[in-house]
């Protein structure tokens, strides 16, 4: 059987921990818990008629570039890094993220995730930023933990670079 | 470097044993579990077996060995319901160790202060959401009170202007009608009022005394068109009518008029329609016989 780690990296309550609750139990809750250290799920998937053992490192959230623990990065394949669609400074703290975990364990796939897409009359990422990045063939998905849109896609997606690396 | 004196190195011991419950495996380099021991069911991890690959019972482990560095350090890893470990892995000449100390106090103090600071960071973000929304709010407020102020400051100034022309027009019509008063008050020409349905409604004493009316005749209501006229001359007036119809005035002409007493007059002739009006007409009429 195959395994791979995957973390889930962002600023703190951006829903980490939802999209993980979401893509292995499918459930969500309205109610914040910040998570303290790091939690690991698993999760099999299919791809390409291959079964797959996801490893989900579900890491708390970096504020500073001090927080930012690198030991749990290690042996990872590939990463999730989330941002808070309707918070546009985590935008910016998921950038600096990426940068980080390339810069400790190189390159590898990962996909930038706008959460919280539900809530539209909050959004504040821009379709200018969201091209911006896009532009630079950065991988993005709009997901909600909530109503559960683009999650499965986001972690077979992520599975799918995975198996091709 | 100062080496622990044995009493205190023993007292930390005895510390860490009791208190943060040890665990620890010896891996060997081939990725193999050598031995074990400590309180593993603490972390709820069970069913290590010598010589089984360790991942396949501890997670966290996939993707971590072989160790090229000498140690690794992962705080506070929730190896299993609300129990958090601190893991250390080093390297040392015999394996690959691993040893787990608990970190659930410690992780759970923090989560508490974390939560707190966290909740916050998000109330911040809803309340400057909040004052955002206010600012707009009051901002579109404030646009449509310069622009429903900007509307009544016009409105204002066409008000004052259509009064000021009301009362240039009034000032006109007074003076006009002075004039009109004065002329016919003068009593050099004979002016009445009347309606299209013949009845004269008004008139100056120089028209009453062509006719031989007295003022009381028509305060009654006692002169009408008809009387003034004669059957023969009614192709006439309809002429005049249609004129005055047409263009507002008719051209003045001699007309027989009946007097009071049935005698017959001759006087020159002429009618308007009043401005503003469909039916009635003011006329002017002239004794020719006095300036012969």
């Amino acid at each position: 059987m195959i395994q791979k780690k995957i973390c889930m990296l962002g600023a703190s309550a951006v829903g980490k921990t939802s999209l993980v609750k979401r893509f292995v139990e499918s459930i969500y809750s309205d109610k914040y818990h910040t998570t303290v250290g790091v939690k690991i799920d698993k999760k099999q998937v299919q791809v390409r008629e291959q079964e797959l053992t996801l490893l989900l490192w579900d890491i708390e959230g970096s504020e500073t570039k001090q927080d930012f623990r690198k030991s749990y990065l290690r042996g990872a394949s590939g990463y999730l890094v989330v941002a808070d669609g309707t918070r546009n400074d985590t935008l910016y703290k998921a950038l600096e993220i990426q940068t980080q975990a390339q810069e400790t364990i190189g390159t590898v796939p990962y996909i930038l995730l706008f959460n919280k897409a539900d809530l539209v009359d909050q959004w504040s990422i821009t379709d200018r930023e969201i091209a911006a990045l896009t532009d630079k063939n950065w991988q993005v998905i709009k997901t909600s933990a909530k109503t559960g849109v683009g999650v499965e896609e986001a972690f077979l997606r992520l599975a799918q670079k995975l198996m091709e690396t | 470097m100062n080496v622990l004196p044995k009493p205190i190195s023993e007292f930390i011991l005895e510390l860490t044993e009791g208190i943060r419950s040890p665990a620890y495996m010896l891996i060997s380099d081939t990725n193999k579990i050598s031995e074990w021991g400590g309180d593993w069911a603490a972390y709820y991890i069970t069913g290590l077996q010598k010589d089984s690959d360790p991942s396949e019972q501890i997670l966290f482990l996939q993707g971590m060995l072989p160790l090229e560095t000498q140690n690794l350090f992962l705080p506070n890893v929730q190896t299993g319901g609300e129990q958090y470990a601190d893991v250390y892995i080093f390297k040392r000449p015999e394996g690959t160790w691993l040893l787990l100390l608990d970190a659930t106090a410690a992780a759970n103090k923090r989560q508490g202060w974390q939560q707190k600071s966290n909740d916050l960071r998000l109330q911040m973000v809803d309340l400057q959401r909040e004052e955002e929304a206010l600012h707009e709010t009051q901002s579109i407020l404030e646009q449509h009170v310069r622009e429903r102020t900007a509307e009544l400051a016009q409105a204002n100034a066409q008000l004052r202007k259509e009064l000021n022309d009301r009362k240039r027009v009034e000032g006109a019509l007074r003076e006009s009608e002075a004039r009109f008063r004065r002329l016919s008050d003068s009593n050099m020409i004979g002016i009445m009022f009347w309606n299209m349905k013949g009845k004269i409604t008004e008139a100056n004493d120089a028209f009453l005394e062509m006719l031989g009316y007295a003022r009381e005749d028509l305060v009654t209501g006692n002169i009408h068109w008809e009387q003034l006229t004669r059957p023969e001359n009614l192709s006439l007036d309809e002429k005049a009518f249609a004129q005055i119809r047409d263009a507002g005035a008719c051209v003045p002409f001699k007309r027989q008029f009946v007097r009071k007493d049935g005698g017959l007059t001759t006087l020159l002739f002429g009618a308007a329609l009043l401005s503003g009006s469909e039916n009635k007409i003011v006329c002017f009429t002239l004794d020719l016989s006095k300036y012969k």
